[in-house]
C-alpha cells in the first residue's frame, strides 16, 4: 500500500497554468477608498457603497477566527488588491471573448460553445472578477428567470439585491463575511418567480487568475413560491507559489414551498504537493433560509482541491415542515487542511434535516467535521440524522470529527452517528483474490465509500466528481 | 475571587506547622487560579455552564468544628464492604476500615515524610488549581502488588448540615500495585438544609496489569465539581460507573490517559437530571499506544427545566495503531422545558484504527407506550419500564450485585419523585 501513497503524494496538479491577459488591478490594500473605488468602477447605487463602508466598518473592529483546527501563516490583508478585471468588456458573444481565455477554459475540459450546444447547462463563467461569458439567457428570460452577474443585477434590480443582501449572512455574520461584504466585486444572482421550475441547470465555473488576487465571491438566490432550481458550482485554479485567499459568501432564501439545490465540485491548487506551499485558502461562508413552510434546501459538495478550506454550508429551517440536507465528500491529501461541516437550526415544527458526510483523508491531510444540529423550543418534531464518516489512507494523516448537538424540545429526534477506520486488509485481499488489482480495489471501495453523496450530484456534476476522485487519489486509491 | 485569597491565607496562618513545600505549592496553585478565574462562556469547553455562583455564594473552608455528631447509620449503606468515612471534608479514622494490603496516608504525612505525591495541576482547569491550593482533605490509597481484595472499598464523603456555607476541596489518589485488583466506590452524600460545595479531585494510577472497578455515586445536594484522572499502564483494566443525581450544579471532567499497551477502560454513566439541575460532564480519552480499547456509554434522563451538557473526545495519537474506541451518548428528555447540548468528539492521528461514536436524544416511543397500554399497563408503569430499560442497561454492567440493587433503587425512587412533582 505504501508505494502507492507515495504515487498519489507525487501527482502533480494538472490544471496548473497561468493564463496571460491584461488584468486592470487596484494596487494591493485596503481601506475606505478602494472600497469607494470599487463602488464606482462598478457604478454601483448608493445603498450599495453604505452596505460596503458598514461591512468594512465592522470588520475592522472584528479579530480573524482561531478556533478552526487549520493552521496557516497569518494573512496580510493589506498585500491583497482587491480589485481586478480582465481589460475587455461588455461582450455580446462569445466570439468576442478573448481566445486566450477561451484556451484557459478548453484546457480546464469545460468549452463553452460545446457546452452551450451538447449539455444544455447555462454557463456564466466568472474569470476572476468579471463575468466575461453567459449563455442561454435568452431561454431563462422566457422563464422570467433572472440568472445574471451580480454586478448586472446590482443595475438592473436593485429592489431585490437591496431586499435580500445580507437577509441570510448578514454583514456582521463573520470575518470572512464582512470583508467579503466590504470588497465582493461580482459573484451570480438568481432568482426563480412563483410557481416556476427551473428549465436548466445553472452552473458557474470560477477561476482564480490574476496574481495576488484574493477573490471575493458573492451569490444570491432566490426561489420564490413554490419554484425549483438546480444550480452547480465548479472550480479549478491555476498552479501558484502564493496563497490566494478565497472568501466568498452564498446565499439562498426558498421561499414557501421553493426548493434549492446548490452542488459544488471544489478542485482549486491545494498547494506544492512536496513541501505544501502554495494553494488557495477557502474561507467559505454559505448559508440558507427555509423561509416559509415546505421550503427545501440541499447542499452537495466535493471537495478535494485548496489547502485550507474552512466551511460549513448551513441551513436555517425556519418554515414548518421544511428540510435542510447536507452531503459531502471532502478529500484532503498531501499538506491539505480542511474544518468543514454544516449546521442545521431548527426554528418550525416538523422541520427535518439530514447529513451525511465522507471525509477521506490521505498523506499528511488532516480533516475535521465540524457540524452543529441546533433543535429550538418551539420546533415540535424537528428530526435530524447525521452521519459522518471517516476513512483514513496513510499514516500521517489525522481525520477528526467535533458534532455540537443542543436539544430544546423533547418531541425532537435526533440521531448522530460517526466512524472513522482504514480500508480493511481483509477488503483489499477479498478483491485481489477475484482478480481485482489492489489499485482498482481501493477505488472500488472509495467509490463505494462517496455513493451516497455522489448519487446526489446532478448527473453532469456525478461523472466529473468520480473522476475528480478518481485522479485525486489516482495511484493511492485506484 | 479576593474571598478564596482570605480563605487561603486564613488557612495557611492556622495551618503554620504545614511544610513549607506545601505551603509553596498552594501559593503557585492559587496564582494559576487567580490568573485564569473562573471558566466563561467564551472558554470552548465550559461554554455550556454558568459558573458565576461559585464567586457569588461566599464558600467558607469546613473546619474542625463542623464535625459534630457523627451518625451510625451513614456508614451502613453497603454492609459488606470495607470503609472510609469522610465528614465534612475531615477523615474519620476511627470509622474507617480498610483490608489488608491498602495503606491509607493523609497528604500531610506524605509530605511529612518526604514521599512522593502526584499533585500536578492542569493549566487549563481552573477548579484543579483551587483544588491544589485550598486542599483540606488528603487521602492517599496504596493498594500492594498481586493483591486481589474481594470486597468493595466504600469511600463515603458525607456532607451533613451546617449554618454557613462550606466548601471541600478533597483530594484523593489511589495507586493500584502491579498485578492487583480492586473495586472502590466513591460515594458523596449529603443533607440538603444548606449550600455547599464540594470541588473534589480524584487520581487513579493503575500499574501493570491491575484492574479497578471504580463506581462513583453522586447524590450530594450542594454544588459538586468534580476531576478524575485515570493513569493506565500496560495491560491495565478500567471499568467506571458515574451515577449522578444529587447535585444542583454539577461539572465534572474526566481524564484517561492510556500509557501502555493492551490497556482496556469502560466508562459508563448515568445522570438523572430535574427541576433545575444543571450537569456538565467532560470526557476525554487520550490513546497514546497503541492495541488499546476503550468505550464510553453516557447516558442522561432530563425531566422540568433542567440542562445537560455531555463533551467526549477520543483522541488518538500517531502511532496508536489498532486503537478500538466506541463513544456513545443517549439522551431522553422527559418534559418540553430540558435541554441537552451533546458533543461528542473524535481526533485521530493514526490510520489502523476502528472508531465511532453515536449520540440520540428524544423522548420516549409513543408507539411502544401505545403497545404496551393495549396490552393493559397504564400509562404511567407503561413510561416506567421504559425508563428503567433505557437506564437499566447501564446498571446491570456493575460488577457488584449490591451496588447495582442500590443503584435500581436509586432508579426507581427519582422515577416516583418526577411523577409526583
Amino acid at each position: 500500500m505504501s508505494d502507492i501513497i507515495e504515487k498519489v503524494i507525487e501527482q502533480d496538479y494538472k490544471y496548473g497554468f497561468v493564463t496571460d491577459i491584461e488584468q486592470d488591478t487596484l494596487p494591493p490594500g485596503l481601506n475606505e477608498d478602494v472600497i469607494r473605488t470599487i463602488s464606482r468602477i462598478k457604478n454601483e447605487p448608493e445603498f450599495m457603497l453604505e452596505w460596503r463602508l458598514k461591512s468594512y466598518r465592522q470588520w475592522l473592529t472584528m479579530e480573524e477566527p482561531t478556533w478552526a483546527k487549520v493552521r496557516y501563516p497569518e494573512i496580510d490583508y493589506q498585500a491583497i488588491s482587491y480589485y481586478s478585471a480582465p481589460k475587455k468588456k461588455e461582450l455580446n458573444s462569445l466570439d468576442e471573448v478573448d481566445p486566450d481565455l477561451l484556451d484557459t477554459y478548453n484546457k480546464l475540459g469545460i468549452p463553452l460553445e460545446e457546452q452551450k450546444m451538447l449539455s444544455g447547462v447555462a454557463v456564466d463563467a466568472v474569470f476572476d472578477s468579471v463575468s466575461v461569458a453567459t449563455t442561454f439567457k435568452s431561454e431563462l428570460e422566457k422563464h422570467g428567470v433572472i440568472f445574471c452577474p451580480f454586478s448586472e443585477a446590482v443595475q438592473n434590480h436593485p429592489e431585490l439585491i437591496q431586499k435580500y443582501l445580507g437577509s441570510v449572512v448578514p454583514h456582521s455574520d463573520n470575518y470572512f463575511s464582512a470583508l467579503n461584504s466590504a470588497v465582493f466585486t461580482d459573484g451570480s444572482f438568481v432568482y426563480i418567480p412563483k410557481g416556476v421550475r427551473c428549465p436548466m441547470e445553472l452552473s458557474t465555473y470560477f477561476r482564480i487568475n490574476a496574481a495576488k488576487t484574493g477573490q471575493f465571491e458573492r451569490t444570491l438566490i432566490v426561489a420564490d413560491e413554490g419554484s425549483y432550481v438546480s444550480y452547480l458550482e465548479g472550480c479549478t485554479a491555476p498552479m501558484r507559489d502564493e496563497n490566494q485567499l478565497h472568501a466568498a459568501v452564498v446565499e439562498l432564501v426558498a421561499h414557501k414551498d421553493a426548493s434549492i439545490k446548490y452542488s459544488t465540485v471544489q478542485n482549486w491548487y491545494p498547494g506544492d504537493p512536496k513541501t505544501g506551499k502554495g494553494g488557495i485558502y477557502n474561507f467559505v461562508t454559505k448559508r440558507g433560509t427555509c423561509l416559509e413552510e415546505n421550503a427545501k434546501i440541499s447542499w452537495t459538495q466535493v471537495e478535494t482541491g485548496s489547502a485550507i478550506t474552512w466551511k460549513y454550508p448551513s441551513c436555517i429551517l425556519k418554515g414548518d415542515n421544511s428540510v435542510g440536507e447536507f452531503y459531502s465528500v471532502a478529500l484532503t491529501n498531501n499538506f491539505q487542511q480542511a474544518d468543514t461541516g454544516t449546521k442545521m437550526i431548527h426554528l418550525g415544527k416538523n422541520t427535518k434535516s439530514t447529513i451525511i458526510s465522507k471525509g477521506i483523508s490521505a498523506g499528511k491531510g488532516q480533516q475535521t467535521y465540524r457540524g452543529g444540529v441546533q433543535i429550538m423550543k418551539n420546533a415540535e418534531k424537528a428530526r435530524n440524522y447525521s452521519q459522518c464518516d471517516s476513512m483514513l489512507i496513510g499514516e500521517q494523516c489525522g481525520a477528526h470529527t467535533f458534532p455540537y448537538i443542543d436539544v430544546r424540545n423533547s418531541s425532537a429526534q435526533m440521531e448522530h452517528e460517526a466512524s472513522t477506520s482504514s480500508i480493511g486488509e481483509d477488503q483489499i485481499y477479498y478483491c485481489n483474490q477475484r482478480g481485482i488489482s489492489t489499485e482498482d480495489a481501493v477505488s472500488l471501495i472509495v467509490n463505494g465509500f462517496c455513493k451516497e453523496v455522489f448519487k446526489e450530484l446532478p448527473m453532469e456534476f456525478a461523472v466529473e466528481a468520480q473522476k475528480l476522485m478518481e485522479v485525486s487519489l489516482e495511484g493511492a486509491v485506484g | 475571587m479576593n474571598h478564596f485569597k482570605s480563605e487561603l491565607d486564613s488557612m495557611q496562618k492556622n495551618w503554620s506547622e504545614e511544610p513549607r513545600e506545601l505551603s509553596e505549592l498552594r501559593q503557585k496553585a492559587f496564582n494559576r487560579f487567580s490568573e485564569c478565574g473562573f471558566p466563561t462562556k467564551k472558554w470552548e469547553d465550559w461554554q455550556f455552564t454558568d459558573f458565576s455562583p461559585f464567586d457569588k455564594t461566599k464558600f467558607r473552608i469546613s473546619s474542625a468544628d463542623d464535625v459534630k455528631d457523627i451518625d451510625k447509620s451513614y456508614t451502613q449503606s453497603f454492609a459488606d464492604s470495607f470503609s472510609i468515612i469522610i465528614l465534612n471534608g475531615h477523615y474519620q479514622p476511627q470509622l474507617s476500615r480498610v483490608p489488608d494490603g491498602v495503606k491509607i496516608q493523609t497528604l500531610l504525612d506524605i509530605f511529612i515524610i518526604n514521599e512522593k505525591a502526584d499533585l500536578s495541576y492542569t493549566e487549563e482547569n481552573p477548579f484543579i488549581a483551587l483544588n491544589t491550593s485550598l486542599m483540606n482533605c488528603g487521602l492517599v490509597v496504596d493498594v500492594a502488588d498481586d493483591i486481589q481484595i474481594d470486597k468493595p472499598i466504600h469511600y463515603q464523603f458525607i456532607s451533613t448540615a451546617v449554618e454557613d456555607n462550606i466548601m471541600n476541596h478533597p483530594r484523593l489518589l489511589i495507586r493500584l500495585g502491579e498485578n492487583s485488583s480492586t473495586e472502590f466506590i466513591e460515594h458523596y452524600t449529603g443533607e440538603n438544609t444548606s449550600l455547599y460545595w464540594n470541588n473534589c479531585v480524584t487520581v487513579c494510577e493503575l500499574r501493570k496489569n491491575s484492574e479497578l472497578h471504580h463506581t462513583r455515586i453522586q447524590e450530594d445536594t450542594g454544588y459538586h465539581t468534580s476531576n478524575l484522572e485515570y493513569h493506565l499502564q500496560n495491560d491495565a483494566r478500567l471499568n467506571t460507573l458515574f451515577f449522578n443525581s444529587g447535585t444542583e450544579l454539577y461539572r465534572g471532567d474526566v481524564n484517561i490517559s492510556i500509557n501502555g499497551q493492551n490497556a482496556a477502560a469502560e466508562l459508563n454513566g448515568l445522570s438523572l437530571l430535574k427541576n433545575n439541575q444543571h450537569m456538565d460532564m467532560r470526557v476525554i480519552v487520550d490513546h497514546a499506544y497503541p492495541h488499546c480499547t476503550s468505550n464510553q456509554f453516557f447516558k442522561y434522563i432530563l425531566d422540568d427545566k433542567s440542562t445537560g451538557v455531555f463533551n467526549g473526545r477520543v483522541i488518538v495519537q500517531k502511532d496508536s495503531q489498532k486503537t478500538n474506541s466506541s463513544q456513545s451518548n443517549k439522551n431522553l428528555l422527559m418534559s418540553k422545558n430540558a435541554s441537552m447540548h451533546s458533543n461528542p468528539q473524535l481526533e485521530i492521528y493514526a490510520d489502523d484504527v476502528s472508531c465511532s461514536h453515536g449520540s440520540t436524544t428524544g423522548e420516549l416511543n409513543e408507539d411502544i407506550i401505545y403497545y404496551l397500554r393495549s396490552r393493559g399497563i397504564d400509562n404511567e408503569s407503561a413510561q416506567k419500564l421504559m425508563v428503567e430499560g433505557f437506564a437499566g442497561e447501564l446498571l446491570v454492567n456493575s460488577k457488584n450485585e449490591k451496588i447495582s440493587a442500590y443503584l435500581r433503587n436509586k432508579l426507581t425512587s427519582w422515577l416516583k419523585s418526577i411523577k409526583n412533582g
